[in-house]
């Protein structure tokens, strides 16, 4: 699905679209009414998904990772918007689309899987209902006997065994893997040009975790699809990704290819989960677990947000402007004014 | 807060609006004491003889619409006789029948409940059953068929009425003794040598009364209607004294000719049913620890 | 499956036991069955040939066992006051019953799901706002008297339909509703509470990010899921609907059987108010056991345990 001769493209910014990005957002920024008045659980967020590649975005729980998902989706919950910004996917903008058109992207060209398969199906029906329901969502010329005969293709492709069987069970006689495996099924029998994968393995043993993480490398290198994988396990990230964003309190604070950010941590936050992550090289251990936790939405620290719980905190990181990236090598940016870390502030990190 | 009135939106209208919502705030106690005037002395209250019957002014219509007789605000009944005096009076069989009913129906479940609760085993299971069994029967279908075999009198209609509500009340009670038989303060009161009836009735029961006086006053209400329909049917108290039911049963013979005589007399048992079932939320909302947490 | 519908059948003996028992003492209460059930100017001749065809001069307890015998193959004697077998009496009307019932469920969930989803869907709008009112009044309202309120705008007041009796549909329209009055509000409400639950459920967020439509979204995903507990509470309101078959009937001269129920009670016919009494709470235990065995199926949870 190319759609570099569609009249958008020439509109474009050029930053957001080179060739090969399949979706791209820039100043993002999602808000959610509460009783506190209005919060951004996304503030000002820029990252590009490269076609056929994936893109790990990273963070603590809470940091608005999921947010950001759900943005892209446009399935806030009630009281949440997207209040500024834009994401445009295959040349075309999706904030203030109408819900309608939005619904023939949903599924079909952006599908998501989340993180809890145990709960994310529908007790009622069964697997191969909900995966029909998928096709026929789009296509409504494909008979109920197609569609079944396309779910139970879809089911032996994510490696579930005996798939004829299994497409008429429910979700309950299911383990939590194949839930997972069926999630997928579902969300890739429309073929989507982008799959959105919020910790998708997350809830699952880890033995399974591997599995499901090699069903959707394959699935990638099968379908050239890209995928947005939501996580906050840095070994998921080095195992699957090949682009990473670090995500704190709302803000990207240092995006690049995995390599670069694993092999040379720029943002102090990055530092401190690099440090915190066992299995990581030895030189990572330059630092100890973050201090503090996650602020929250409606108290943010002004200037840099992480400045607080920063083992490297001037002055200057306390006012406005203090997240501004730069570009510290080729693809690799990061919001700190002390970057590059190790050389500004080798006194500190000894 | 069934009641209240919506306040009107005027420009300097919130003076008004606050002393409208503090005076409909009053409204539910005051209609209480009304009808509980009404059940204690009907005679002082009463405008007419409610039993007073007069064939030339029978249907008449109430008094403020044509056709009406000034003195008998809400007209009169098939009989002739004054429909608000009827009213007035009619308010102490339903009262006073549903007040004994949900205390035989609170007094029955409750011990019933307590001593299931507190002593379990073979007691437990029979008071379980017999609850069961009784929730498993269409149980005002019962209630008629047993008044109509004994006879309708007021001490019948309690007693049956009563016994067809104690096992939600012996529920409750269970299920509270269950959750405190085993804490600590009943093991305290226990070693130092206080006796099951003690424990039972002086700790369990006073822990759980506000549950039960909660649950009581919205059972109140139900057997409001229950006594309103046996009266009805014509198994409630017998004529000529005058019950709420009876007289929207005499008004359904004659609702071509006139629509009051039955339709005071309902309209009363509605506002009365929810005024009492307000009084219930009240009491929930100010006394019943266990309830406000759900 | 099976085994579930055989332990919920197992479950309903002590209750099957009760029954005649209840009903066997119903006559008993007041002494001398005899008393009850010959005219009250019976010959004493009569009176013993009463009692020694009906077994009354036998032991408490075999008259029971006989009385039970009977019960469980239908027969109560014959009725005093049409000279029939109770039983024929009570079968003759069920299908009035029936209909009654059957027609003032339906308004009840046609009406009650609706208003709970639209009221779940739009919190607290003025739809919400007039169910929650709706419920508390319901409560409040005698069904006998919403059913004269309801003869005395459409049937006497507009004239639009009859009073009373039972021959077309135009006869059913008053009694069913007002029979399925208490129901609407009820069902409305449990329906929005248990959506409520489930719009928040990780599946509907699944449902959405298919592309699927938000009305199938909402009255496919969520209701079927939310269809269970409400299929409980119309099953414990079974009780409710039996007595009000009793009342409504009355009112609307419905030739069902509760309004027999009533008649045989003033003409103090004591085999047809037995068998009645049987009669609705074996009809009451068979339908609390389809209940249970509808949510079974509505719950696949359930259906493969």
């Amino acid at each position: 699905m190319t759609q570099k001769s569609s009249p958008y493209f020439s509109e474009l910014r050029a930053d957001s679209v080179s060739h090969d990005v399949v979706l791209s957002i820039a100043g993002l920024r999602t808000t959610f009414r509460t009783d506190a008045g209005e919060v951004a659980a996304v503030d000002g967020v820029n990252i590009s998904l490269r076609r056929g590649k994936t893109l790990a975005i990273v963070g603590e729980s809470g940091c608005g990772k999921s947010m950001l998902s759900l943005s892209i989706m446009q399935l806030l919950p009630g009281n949440g918007r997207v209040s500024d910004g834009r994401i445009d996917f295959e040349g075309k903008m999706l904030v203030g689309v109408p819900e309608a058109e939005m619904q023939a992207i949903r599924g079909k060209r952006i599908a998501m899987i989340f993180q809890e398969p145990m709960t994310s199906l529908n007790p009622a029906f069964t697997i191969g209902n909900q995966i029909i329901e998928a096709i026929r969502a789009h296509d409504k010329d494909v008979t109920f006997s197609v569609a079944r005969e396309r779910a139970i293709k879809a089911l032996k492709r994510v490696g579930i065994p005996a798939a004829e069987r299994r497409v008429d069970e429910y979700p309950h006689q299911l383990s939590g893997g194949m839930r997972q495996r069926v999630m997928i099924a579902m969300a890739l029998v429309c073929e989507p040009e982008v799959l959105i994968a919020d910790e998708p393995t997350t809830a699952l043993d880890v033995t399974v975790q591997a599995q499901i993480l090699e069903l959707l490398k394959s699935l990638q290198n099968e379908t050239g699809m890209s995928i947005i994988l939501i996580t906050h396990d840095l070994g998921v990230v080095a195992e699957m990704a090949d682009d990473m964003a670090v995500m704190y309190a709302g803000r990207i604070v240092e995006t690049g290819s995995v390599s670069d950010v694993f092999d040379d941590p720029q943002h102090p936050y990055t530092l401190g989960l690099l440090g915190s992550t066992p299995k990581i090289s030895e030189d990572a251990k330059r630092l100890v677990a973050i201090k503090g936790s996650v602020p929250p939405l409606f108290r943010m620290p002004t200037g840099c947000r992480f400045h607080p719980r920063c083992d490297f905190c001037i002055a200057e990181c306390k006012i406005e402007g203090a997240s501004r990236m730069s570009e510290i090598s080729e693809g690799h940016f990061v919001a700190c004014i002390r970057a590059p870390v190790e050389e500004n502030c080798r006194e500190l990190a000894e | 807060m069934i009641l209240t009135s919506k306040s009107p939106t005027v420009p300097n209208g919130v003076n008004r609006r606050r002393i409208v919502k503090k005076l409909s705030a009053l409204l539910p106690f005051l209609a209480l004491a009304v009808l509980l005037l009404c059940t204690a002395f009907p005679e002082f209250l009463a405008p007419k003889d409610p039993y007073a019957q007069s064939l030339i002014r029978r249907l008449k219509p109430p008094s403020f619409l044509p056709g009406g007789i000034s003195g008998y605000i809400l007209g009169t009944d098939q009989l002739g006789r004054d429909i608000l005096s009827r009213i007035i009076f009619g308010a102490r069989v339903t009262i006073i029948t549903s007040v004994l009913a949900v205390c035989v129906a609170a007094v029955v479940g409750t011990t019933a409940g307590l001593v299931a609760g507190y002593f379990r085993g073979r007691v437990d299971s029979a008071v379980v059953r017999a609850i069961d069994v009784q929730l498993a029967f269409p149980v005002v279908l019962l209630v008629i068929a047993i008044v109509a075999v004994i006879g309708p009198s007021l001490s019948n209609l309690i007693i049956v009425m009563g016994l067809s509500a104690w096992p939600q009340f012996a529920r409750i009670t269970r299920g509270a003794v269950i959750s405190v038989r085993d804490l600590e303060y009943i093991e305290a009161a226990r070693s130092i040598g206080a006796g099951h009836m003690r424990i039972m009735f002086r700790h369990i029961l006073r822990n759980i009364l506000s549950s039960i006086i909660v649950y009581a006053t919205f059972e109140m209400a139900r057997m409001m209607l229950v006594e309103a329909t046996l009266s009805f049917l014509g198994l409630g108290v017998q004529p000529p004294t005058p019950t709420w039911g009876g007289m929207i049963s005499d008004g359904s013979k004659y609702l071509g000719l006139s629509w009051s005589v039955s339709f005071f007399p309902g309209l009363v048992i509605v506002l009365a049913v929810l005024l009492v079932n307000d009084l219930g939320d009240r009491l929930r909302d100010f006394m019943d620890p266990y309830l406000k947490n759900d | 499956m099976l085994k579930y519908v055989i332990r919920r059948l197992i479950s309903t003996i002590p209750t099957l036991i009760a029954v005649p028992i209840i009903c066997f003492l119903l006559t008993r209460l007041s002494g001398d069955p005899t008393e009850l059930m010959l005219p009250m100017d019976a010959s004493d001749e009569a009176r013993t040939a009463f009692r020694a065809l009906h077994g009354l001069d036998k032991p408490i307890w075999e008259q029971l066992l006989l009385f039970c015998e009977n019960a469980f193959r239908g027969d109560f004697g014959m009725s005093l006051r049409f000279g029939e077998p109770a039983s024929t009496l009570v079968l003759e009307r069920l299908a009035a019953t029936t209909e009654l019932a059957v027609a003032s469920l339906g308004f009840a969930v046609l009406l009650g799901i609706p208003f709970g989803v639209i009221a779940a869907q739009r919190r607290n709008s003025l739809v919400d706002r007039a169910i929650r009112n709706a419920v508390a009044v319901s409560q409040a309202i005698p069904s006998f008297y919403l059913g004269i309120l309801m003869i005395m705008v459409f049937a006497v007041g507009l004239g639009w339909l009859p009073t009373g009796g039972r021959g077309e549909v135009s006869n059913l329209v008053l009694p069913a509703l007002t029979l399925a009055s208490g129901l609407v509000p009820l069902i409305a409400r449990v329906t929005r509470s248990c959506m409520l639950d489930e719009l928040r459920r990780d599946y509907v967020r699944t449902a959405r990010a298919k592309g699927l439509k938000e009305y199938i979204v909402v009255w496919k995903h969520s209701l079927r899921n939310a269809f269970i507990p409400v299929i409980t509470v119309i099953g414990l309101q079974i009780g409710a609907l039996m007595s009000g078959v009793v009342v409504t009937e009355t009112v609307f001269a419905w030739p069902g059987v509760g309004r027999l129920a009533i008649q045989a009670i003033y003409a103090r016919d004591f085999p047809v108010v037995q068998a009645v009494v049987f009669f609705f709470a074996i009809v009451f235990i068979v339908v609390n056991i389809l209940v249970d065995v509808v949510y079974a199926l509505m719950d696949p949870r359930v259906r493969y345990q």
